[in-house]
């Protein structure tokens, strides 16, 4: 496997790495999956500029996937006839809790959704992303019932979005919002694993405008979790399992 | 030769199916879209018989495969075929440009060749050095590009690629027949037509890399070329030019040797003389990871089957023609020798059962029976017949392709460039009810039994490659790859159950809410649901599973004919037998059917 320095991947090598590097970190294989596509979307977006992906495949770390505590206790209770629809509040969760979350989103589109203290928003940014028509500066949701406008608060110029973070990650808030919806996405902390010069070779990247150009300490780490999900093999295996001799010379 | 000993459990019978089983699942939803007339829709065959391995293991190519496919559109298209550069020593050693041309399209084929010790020659994707190593290329590579694929593509997966290059592959000599066939050329003679029929290629592929691979062009790159934006057909060009490139390097060697005596192959020996092809396991997973493009590949394949079945009746002249075709098949089937054991049988057998087919031909009755076609699927389906699956699927492909007019668009249909999506909306009881319909095959087993959980896949640390291991006697099952689909139905199924019980009414998405671990079973459930051929309807770790059935079903897509197990879990094969020349695509007013070739025909 490929460790040397400033790797230009392809889209499919980022977004199979992601997904391997997700699965050798503990995520479930639909999260992992939807990973690898997350960090795509995000990279071909005129939403976020620079190279997402070396801040997402640092934030592959094992806390996305166990729930922390509820703060409420996330509620699944549709709305009874004629009753006043309660919001739906998730926080703390898991990856795969917030997707669920969102998947409300798509069947009662009546009911407000919100979505805090996720430690890495743009993984559910990128959720929202693969769900949105990108037109003219909004992104758009299809739901049954018409359709969602989730418009960004912060900065907008034109057709050209933009996201601009400052260190500490930590007092980046993004809020997406709507008249009778809203999706608040905030960012709870700075990631803890994720090293103050990882950071720093983040902005360089950006910097260069190479999306999908990754340094080597983290491509490193993601390498890393890759092979946490592969078998040693020994000169037995490497036989039996592939069931075929060393040399060719008929 | 590589000598492998077959263990005891690959050595299964051939699976007969129960009567009237084969033709039809009326239950199956094959797609809302669907546009086929119901009386072809009818006519498919049920995914429950059909996607089993014994079934998968028996396809063979059909006019739809990727090869075929690509070579009418070549022809169709009047796509300009040529050498551009050959820079080769007398050995044979160097490089050389080919050119596939159309107005502003230009794709290059740059090959390179290097001498290669015997001891490092080996197929399978641990070996480090080939005697050949190829990238299709964007466009027409400058001098600077050609050095650094030089420094580049022989290292293969250790080098690094752009998004000029769209398909990387190597090669490896056909060490015997190679060295012979330069000898006798050299010589004045043509190659020992034994060798050419039971070989069959100089050189055999032993990967070919697409879609990003260490840097190629994305798969998105590749759809901006129509030419090569179907299903694999990028790859394919790319296995046809190192065909043709072959051939030179054979006539170059020879004529460097002795110019004076040297001659070139004949044409009609030269076409018979395919591209070789070592496929392990690396390959065996992706009809799981890729169900819905599995779904199109079989659905054409079916249609195209169920619509030459719905045909009313069939003209004296069209039956005759039927007839000479399968015998063009019976003499393909004659020369079609391997040294495994269990394909030797299923050879056998399938010689006896083309010899019934024709005799079932030549019944003028049939001939003019309503839906003969489908009468001749009957035929070879029934359990009073007989018939092995093996032949049952061949019978099954020279229907398909006897009626170009009929199929041929169906090409169109086997690419799958989309991402399965959830849908949150779904009643959970509509689910549980699909899985039900869709996965009797995994909730009829019992997973307590050792024998179903026998093998495990998981992915090798030193190539990176999927295996298959014991999971009673190897380490590392606890890495398993996601193979284990019937197992995760009956676990959906429970869950499915428990939350029913509580919320009878509720939706998918909030029964995900509850159980969001479930999210990938929940999905590939969806999508069987929508796309009935999606899913291989077998345990993929019981003991008895062969990988091979899954390498032969994607093969087969690919146009590859001549099936050679090496084991049960790889192969090789050949590619491009019988296929137009390089120097005949554009020249030819059609493209020949080139299905089922036989030397001894080609040579009559």
């Amino acid at each position: 496997m490929k460790t040397d320095m400033n790797v230009l991947l392809s889209d499919n090598e980022l977004e199979v790495c992601s997904k391997k590097a997700a699965i050798g970190r503990g995520f479930d294989f639909a999260h992992a999956e939807r990973l690898g596509r997350w960090i795509v979307t995000l990279v071909h977006t005129p939403l976020v500029k620079g190279s997402v992906a070396n801040l997402l495949l640092a934030t592959l770390n094992q806390h996305h996937i166990q729930p922390g505590s509820f703060t409420p206790a996330l509620s699944d209770a549709p709305p009874a006839d004629g009753a006043e629809i309660c919001t739906l509040l998730c926080a703390n969760s898991s990856l795969a809790q917030y997707t669920a979350a969102i998947d409300l989103l798509m069947i009662e589109p009546e009911r407000p959704v919100q979505l805090s203290a996720m430690s890495y928003p743009l993984l559910l940014l990128a959720e929202i992303l693969i769900r949105a028509d990108y037109q003219g500066g909004n992104f758009v949701i299809r739901i049954p019932e018409g359709n969602l406008n989730l418009q960004i608060e912060s900065q907008m110029k034109s057709n050209e979005i933009s996201i601009s973070f400052s260190l500490p990650l930590a007092e980046t808030k993004l809020v997406l919002s709507q008249p009778c919806y809203s999706v608040i996405v905030e960012i709870s902390s700075l990631d803890k694993n994720l090293t103050h010069q990882e950071t720093v070779n983040f902005y360089h990247a950006t910097a260069l405008g190479k999306k999908n150009h990754i340094d080597q300490a983290i491509w490193s780490r993601v390498v890393d979790s890759i092979k946490l999900t592969m078998v040693p093999e020994s000169d037995e295996s490497r036989i039996a399992g592939a069931g075929a001799g060393l040399t060719d010379n008929d | 030769m590589t000598t492998l000993q077959l263990s005891n459990n690959a050595i299964i019978d051939q699976p007969r199916i129960t009567a009237g089983k084969t033709l039809v699942a009326n239950q199956c939803n094959f797609g809302k879209d669907n546009p086929e007339p119901k009386s072809v829709v009818s006519l498919m065959r049920d995914p429950d018989t059909i996607m089993t391995l014994p079934y998968l293991g028996c396809s063979f190519p059909t006019r739809l495969s990727f090869m075929h496919t690509l070579l009418r559109r070549l022809n169709r298209e009047n796509w300009q075929l040529s050498q551009d550069q050959w820079v080769m020593d007398d050995q044979g050693y160097g490089h050389a440009v080919y050119h596939v041309r159309k107005d502003d399209t230009l794709l290059s084929l740059v090959a390179f060749t290097q001498p290669l010790p015997d001891e490092l020659r080996s197929d399978r994707v641990i070996a480090q050095a080939w005697d050949a190593a190829f990238v299709l290329f964007e466009g027409n590579p400058t001098t600077e590009d050609i050095e650094r694929l030089r420094h580049n593509a022989p290292k293969q997966e250790a080098g690094r690629f752009t998004k000029k290059e769209l398909v990387l592959s190597r090669a490896n000599k056909s060490v015997r027949f190679f060295a012979d066939t330069v000898d006798r050329l050299a010589q004045g003679l043509q190659p020992d037509l034994e060798k050419v029929q039971t070989i069959g290629y100089f050189m055999r592929t032993t990967a070919v890399y697409g879609n990003g691979k260490f840097g190629i062009a994305d798969r998105d790159n590749v759809l901006k070329i129509p030419l090569i934006s179907g299903a694999f057909a990028a790859e394919m060009l790319l296995v046809y030019l190192i065909r043709g490139f072959t051939h030179d390097l054979v006539e170059h060697i020879a004529f460097r040797r002795s110019p004076e005596t040297a001659v070139k192959l004949a044409p009609e020996i030269k076409r018979h003389i395919g591209i070789g092809n070592s496929t392990g396991l690396g390959m065996a997973p992706f009809l799981a990871t890729h169900p819905i493009l599995l779904h199109h590949w079989i659905s054409a394949r079916e249609t195209a089957l169920a619509r030459v079945c719905a045909i009313e009746s069939v003209t004296s002249i069209g039956w005759q023609r039927f007839i000479i075709t399968t015998k063009q098949a019976q003499q393909h089937v004659n020369e079609w020798a391997v040294a495994d054991e269990i394909q030797s049988k299923r050879i056998e057998l399938l010689k006896l059962d083309i010899q019934r087919l024709l005799e079932w031909l030549d019944n003028t009755k049939n001939a003019t029976a309503t839906q003969p076609w489908k009468a001749l699927m009957d035929f070879a389906s029934n359990q009073k017949s007989d018939f092995s699956i093996e032949s049952i699927e061949l019978t099954a492909a020279l229907l398909i392709n006897h009626y170009p007019e009929l199929v041929d668009d169906l090409t169109q249909r086997m690419q799958a460039d989309v991402y399965a999506e959830l849908d949150p909306r779904q009643s959970a009881a509509s689910l549980a009810e699909d899985l039900k319909n869709h996965y009797r095959w995994a909730l009829q087993r019992d997973y307590s039994q050792q024998e179903e959980l026998s093998q495990f896949w998981y992915v090798s640390e030193s190539k990176a490659e999927p295996r298959v291991g014991n999971r009673y006697e190897e380490t590392g099952a606890e890495l398993e790859m996601r193979m284990r689909f019937g197992e995760e139905a009956i676990m959906l199924n429970q869950a499915l159950a428990e939350f029913l019980a509580e919320k009878p009414n509720a939706s998918v998405g909030h029964f995900l809410l509850k159980s969001p671990l479930q999210r990938a079973a929940v999905l590939r459930l969806q999508t069987v649901a929508q796309f009935p051929y999606a899913e291989i309807r077998d345990n993929l770790v019981q003991q008895s599973m062969r990988p091979i059935d899954l390498l032969r079903c994607k093969l087969s897509f690919f146009g590859a004919s001549k099936f050679d197990p090496k084991s049960d879990r790889w192969t090789r094969i050949t590619l491009y037998q019988g296929a137009p020349l390089r120097t005949e695509i554009a020249c030819s007013e059609t493209c020949p059917d080139w299905n089922f070739p036989a030397l001894n025909t080609e040579n009559k």
